[in-house]
């Protein structure tokens, strides 16, 4: 696990100074992709479950990869030059792709999490245990430990 | 219409009518520290979520946002439509570890929460005064507005104006604590959730609905109706990475969390959130593009100010009822987000600083905590009519410097256990220096940050860097059992 989580706060890390450069360096079609990797790359702690941080890695990465898809096919359909505007549902083809997808879409890593929540995120023995072992040690009685060096 | 309408007038007192009850019900049931910070734990999903809603969106969401469609198009909806994945990124990282630490810890502020995690003494200090300088700001904003909104309703000078709606605010806030403030969330983000759609759908009635919004703007300015909005995609990206990673950041939202009876509530809380701020969304997008739609077919005239897109669509543009509503809703999303900032920053006075300093709280911790909040609330209202300038600096960097002091010590801090408090103090510094520095250059117009990429995310990502290398650079920390479990669950 320390392995495993460690190389994801590099990556993290090393993400945030890409994004940083790259966003300094005027280059916005690169800097969307770092940014998605910036945001999405922490979310793979969430799952992390008794230490291990398998769970969800081929989920996460899916959601990455639309992201950068979305950001990139609006770029690509970005066209400010021509004369009028091709609409799709009331809006610009870009920015259709901006409020129909990018928008809505943002809401698949919440709608994972409640989906895989009893067995991934929160399984009922895991917190039954935790509480037994720890909700009692509040307030005075925690500083007291400490104070005896628990 | 005039602003002196009756529907408007009685919509505005009777919404402050309700929260004064509100407060007077709530005194009632808060006995305790833990009941005025985090409502003794004893709210169920719901409520927990609507109240995070509101307090997230606040009197900028209302007038500011529209105002920046109205100005540049499209480009700040990269800061609301990334609501529902900011909500994800929160619940996924943070909510069950910070709620889980509440169990096994007494944690009633982040800086509790920090202190539990990197001990005792300077990290608290610096979540304390981040915190506290962040709150100072956006309450002087809020307050600000509310002073501004009252005195165009009421039709009284501005302190007078000032005086009654942070009369109103200190009732409920001080007697109520955070009881009264959930509470007038729920009730005040219900407001805002009509008031939301039936301008949405008012807006497209009046302009002949979003394909004629397009032909129009596109005539004008294709970049006003293109995805990216007139500020391009650097300064769009970069606050598509600010508010999606720093709503994780933002103390008003995540100490809701906190809150909870039961973390099993959790589980669809990010969804629920998400949805009711796409609701919220429809108000900032809707109003800015049919205002500029409008005054560029010259059936609307032209604006003194962008700022001046909502309240000049609500008084021009729809019935008197729904102006009254829309009205008080506004003065619901001023009021629900200074509630909440007004008591972390009370907690940051009287529990965290002090803590820090001395080793424990004030003494008569709930009186102290009470006598801040309407201290806090009084200064605030002096700096928003005499230091102007300071509130508007403070109030700009409030998102960017949470953001960049809390997403990395706290929503990092709690998942990666190699952090260490040197990184954790590290990242704090740099967020509070680079914020402060690249907003006082910018105003200054001595240095601007390239691309247009924006200044709260420069400091995120420098941030992020910083506590990530600072503690790799120094020895692994010693973890108590507890909290190493909380990090294990």
């Amino acid at each position: 696990m320390a392995g495993s989580a460690d190389r994801i706060a590099v990556g993290v890390g090393a993400a945030s100074l890409l994004a940083l450069a790259l966003g300094l360096a005027g280059q916005p079609r690169a800097f969307s992709a770092a940014a998605v990797v910036v945001v999405m790359l922490p979310l793979v702690y969430g799952w992390s479950r008794r230490g291990s941080l398998r769970p969800v890695y081929g989920s996460l990465t899916a959601c990455a990869l639309l992201y950068i898809a979305l950001l990139l096919a609006t770029f690509a359909l970005d066209r400010p030059d021509e004369p009028s505007p091709r609409l799709f549902w009331g809006f610009p083809e870009a920015t259709a792709v901006f409020v129909y997808l990018i928008w809505p879409l943002g809401a698949l890593p919440a709608l994972l999490y409640g989906l895989r929540f009893p067995r991934e995120v929160l399984p009922e023995q895991d917190l039954t245990e935790f509480l037994a072992r720890y909700s009692k040690r509040r307030s005075g009685d925690r500083r007291a430990a400490d104070r005896h060096g628990a | 219409m005039a602003l002196e309408s009756p529907y408007i007038l009685g919509c505005v007192v009777g919404y402050l009518l309700v929260c004064f009850l509100i407060g007077a019900w709530a005194m009632g049931r808060t006995h305790s520290i833990s009941d005025f910070l985090v409502a003794g734990q004893t709210l169920g999903p719901v409520v927990v979520v609507v109240a995070a809603i509101s307090s997230v969106m606040s009197g900028f969401g209302f007038v500011g946002g529209p105002g920046l469609v109205f100005e540049a198009g499209m480009s700040s909806l990269w800061m609301t439509f990334v609501a529902p994945l900011g909500a994800g990124v929160s619940w996924i990282l943070l909510a069950k570890r910070l709620r889980l630490l509440s169990e096994a810890r007494e944690v009633l502020t982040l800086a509790d929460a920090v202190a539990a995690r990197y001990g005792e003494g300077v990290p608290r200090l610096l979540m304390g005064l981040a915190v506290l300088l962040g709150v100072l700001g956006y309450l002087g904003t809020q307050i600000m507005a509310l002073g501004f909104v009252l005195r165009a309703v009421l039709n009284v000078e501005l302190p007078l104006a000032m005086a009654i709606g942070v009369g109103v605010l200190a009732f409920y806030s001080v007697a109520g604590g955070i009881i009264a403030g959930v509470y007038t969330d729920l009730f005040q983000g219900v407001i805002m959730a009509f008031a939301a759609v039936a301008v949405c759908w008012r807006s497209l009635e009046a302009t002949g609905g979003m394909a004629a919004i397009s032909e129009t703007l596109w005539q004008t300015d294709p970049a006003l109706i293109g995805p990216w909005g007139d500020r391009g995609p650097l300064t769009a990206l970069s606050w598509y990475l600010l508010f999606a990673l720093g709503a994780v950041g933002q103390p008003q939202a995540i100490t809701k969390f906190l809150m909870l009876k039961d973390v099993r509530d959790l589980r669809w809380g990010a969804l629920l959130f998400g949805a009711g701020y796409v609701v919220l969304s429809l108000l900032w997008m809707s109003v800015g593009l049919a205002m500029r739609a409008l005054v560029e077919r010259g059936a609307q005239a032209p604006l003194a100010s962008p700022d001046e897109a909502a309240p000049a669509f609500l008084l021009s543009h729809t019935p008197e009822w729904l102006a009254g509503i829309v009205f008080a809703g506004l003065l619901a999303a001023i009021m629900s987000t200074a509630d909440s900032f007004v008591n972390i920053g009370a907690a940051a006075v009287v529990r965290d600083i002090p803590t820090a300093l001395f080793g424990r709280p004030a003494v008569a911790e709930l009186f102290w905590t009470r006598v801040a909040t309407g201290l806090l609330l009084a200064a605030s209202a002096v700096f928003a009519l005499y230091m102007e300038n300071l509130v508007a600096l403070l109030g700009t960097f409030g998102w960017g410097t949470f953001a960049a002091a809390i997403v990395p010590s706290v929503a990092l801090g709690l998942n990666w256990k190699r952090a260490t408090r040197a990184g954790c103090v590290a990242s704090i510094i740099v967020s509070l220096l680079l914020n402060f520095a690249l907003e006082l250059a910018a105003r200054f117009e001595l240095y601007q940050v390239p691309g247009g990429v924006a200044t709260g995310c420069v400091a995120l990502l420098a941030s992020l860097a910083a506590f990530i290398f600072v503690s790799l650079l120094t020895p692994p920390p010693l973890l108590h059992d507890d909290v190493a479990a909380v990090m294990d669950l």
